[in-house]
């Protein structure tokens, strides 16, 4: 493996602990509002012309960086009306956990290439994952290539070197119907596909069964469980065994949906009635909104878009990114397992 | 929460963090009260003052060590340090020396990617194509690398 990439970043990282200050080094609050994309184009690029020459205002980058991965994963509160003490306490636990931080920075701990200061820790997991790689070393030290917040680092440990995967598993659980058949058990024929005892980000669902060969069309009724099984959508009769929703459906409800066949002997259903009912949820706007922040931030890495996705209850997408993540490294029982996990435990078990 | 926070406070600001948590709070309080509640702030706005007042501290306290250096000149006990120091100097010269010959773009490039952040992330603050980020990085890095070997400094 050709680590000179990363020895370079080291490189570059480790000469901020001896440098000074200029008198040009931008105010910290442009540099907060550069990496925050608060500045046009050319301000950005002028401060990042400006990192090229000053090692102490880099690693004021980084500190941004790292903190602003933090706020990230806190939840967003407003402040007015909030007491002073609160206040206080809030900042004192912010400038320590900076404080954290600018010593992880100065140490060359946040961002690529930070093993190969002085001896590396032998990797006891290490992936192809999209456009880069993800490692963990004997000591636990996770490097995926890109900054992490420590509570995303320790999901990634947790999955690789325990198979975890936090899902939300109670709230799953309503939306898989007992005896649950859907999932495995059932005969191979006409079936749905997705969404099935999962939660959706869009309010407009794709729809998708198996086709039946005797079909002549097909129908898909889209029902509110909360609401006594109220019809919501109904689809014009498909040639297609795909559909979605012309109008959006109201977001952070349960849906039930089947489709029927139309065949010259009459019509079939699915799912059958004794295999349970094909549920899924919408996300709340925030909920998708989460998501898709997330997505912005981890694009190009399957495996830390199946831990967002699955934390947020996107089962099918969570399993696309592990499958594909599996497809990159197909010798790898990390990578298996954790499919495997998904499948297992967030899918079927209450 | 003092505790808390001494505990997870390296040596040389443990005595500062009381203070800088009374800077960051008088200015958010400063704030709130400037606009009288016209303004809804944030927990974001919390965090965007803790980070200037602890940039704005580590500054002040590197350009004091500056001043005791040059008062200061050549303690007999840091001739590793000095040499160190030295080192560290010319690395970071022939480095910014490299990056400065490149071309802008794909040094900001390559400056973002030492940075550690990502293609995606360098192609959203460089505001072009996924694409076109990743390859100014891989040339702007072997750019770099044969600058570096030129000048003597291997990664």
């Amino acid at each position: 493996v050709n680590d000179e990439p990363e020895r370079l970043a080291a490189l570059f990282r480790s000469l901020g602990a001896n440098a000074g200050v200029r008198e040009d080094c931008p105010p910290a609050e442009r540099i907060w509002a550069a990496i925050g994309r608060e500045l046009s184009a050319g301000e950005r690029a002028a401060i990042v012309d400006h990192l090229a020459v000053c090692p102490t205002c880099a690693e004021a980058w980084r500190l941004a960086m790292a903190l602003g991965q933090e706020r990230v994963s806190a939840p967003s509160r407003r402040l007015a009306a909030r007491p002073t003490w609160w206040l206080a306490a809030a900042a004192a636990l912010i400038l320590a956990t900076g404080v954290v931080l600018w010593r992880q920075v100065q140490s060359g701990n946040v961002g690529p290439g930070r093993q190969t200061v002085n001896r590396p820790p032998p990797l006891i997991v290490a992936l192809q994952d999209g456009n880069g790689r993800i490692t963990i070393d004997a000591q636990g030290g996770v490097e995926a290539g890109r900054p992490l917040s420590e509570e995303f680092r320790a999901r990634v440990r947790r999955a690789l070197t325990q198979g975890q995967i936090d899902a939300p598993r109670d709230r799953l659980a309503a939306l898989r119907d007992p005896p649950a058949l859907l999932m495995g058990d059932s005969t191979p024929g006409f079936e749905v596909i997705a969404p099935v005892a999962t939660m959706v980000v869009s309010d407009r669902p794709t729809f998708e069964w198996c086709p039946l060969p005797a079909a002549r069309g097909y129908q898909v009724t889209v029902s509110d469980f909360d609401d006594d099984y109220r019809v919501v959508a109904t689809s014009p009769e498909q040639q297609t065994t795909a559909w979605a929703t012309p109008m959006p459906l109201a977001r952070g409800r349960i849906y039930a949906w089947q489709v029927v066949a139309r065949t010259p002997g009459g019509e079939t259903k699915a799912p059958r009635p004794e295999a349970g009912e094909a549920r899924f949820k919408v996300l709340t706007q925030s909920e998708a909104d989460a998501v898709r922040r997330a997505e912005q931030v981890y694009t190009g890495s399957h495996l830390l878009l199946a831990l967002v996705y699955a934390e947020a209850g996107l089962l099918d997408r969570a399993d696309a990114e592990l499958r594909a993540l599996v497809a990159a490294n197909p010798t790898s029982k990390e990578a298996r397992e954790l499919l495997l996990t998904l499948s297992r435990d967030a899918r079927r078990q209450p | 929460m003092a505790r808390a926070v001494r505990r997870v406070c390296p040596a040389w600001l443990a005595d500062e963090v009381d203070d800088l948590t009374q800077i960051a709070t008088a200015r958010v309080l400063h704030r709130m009260r400037a606009t009288a509640g016209t303004v809804v702030f944030k927990s974001g706005y919390l965090y965007r003052a803790a980070y200037t007042v602890l940039i704005d501290e580590i500054r002040r306290r590197r350009r004091l060590r500056e001043e005791a250096l040059e008062v200061d000149v050549a303690p007999a006990s840091s001739a590793v340090d000095a040499e160190r120091l030295t080192a560290s100097r010319d690395i970071r010269e022939a480095l910014a020396g490299c990056l400065s010959k490149q071309l802008p773009t794909r040094r900001r490039a390559v400056v973002l990617h030492l940075q550690g952040h990502s293609f995606a992330e360098t192609a959203l603050l460089l505001e072009c194509a996924h694409k076109k980020a990743e390859n100014l990085v891989y040339r702007g890095l072997a750019d770099l690398r044969a600058c570096l070997k030129a000048r003597g400094v291997t990664p």
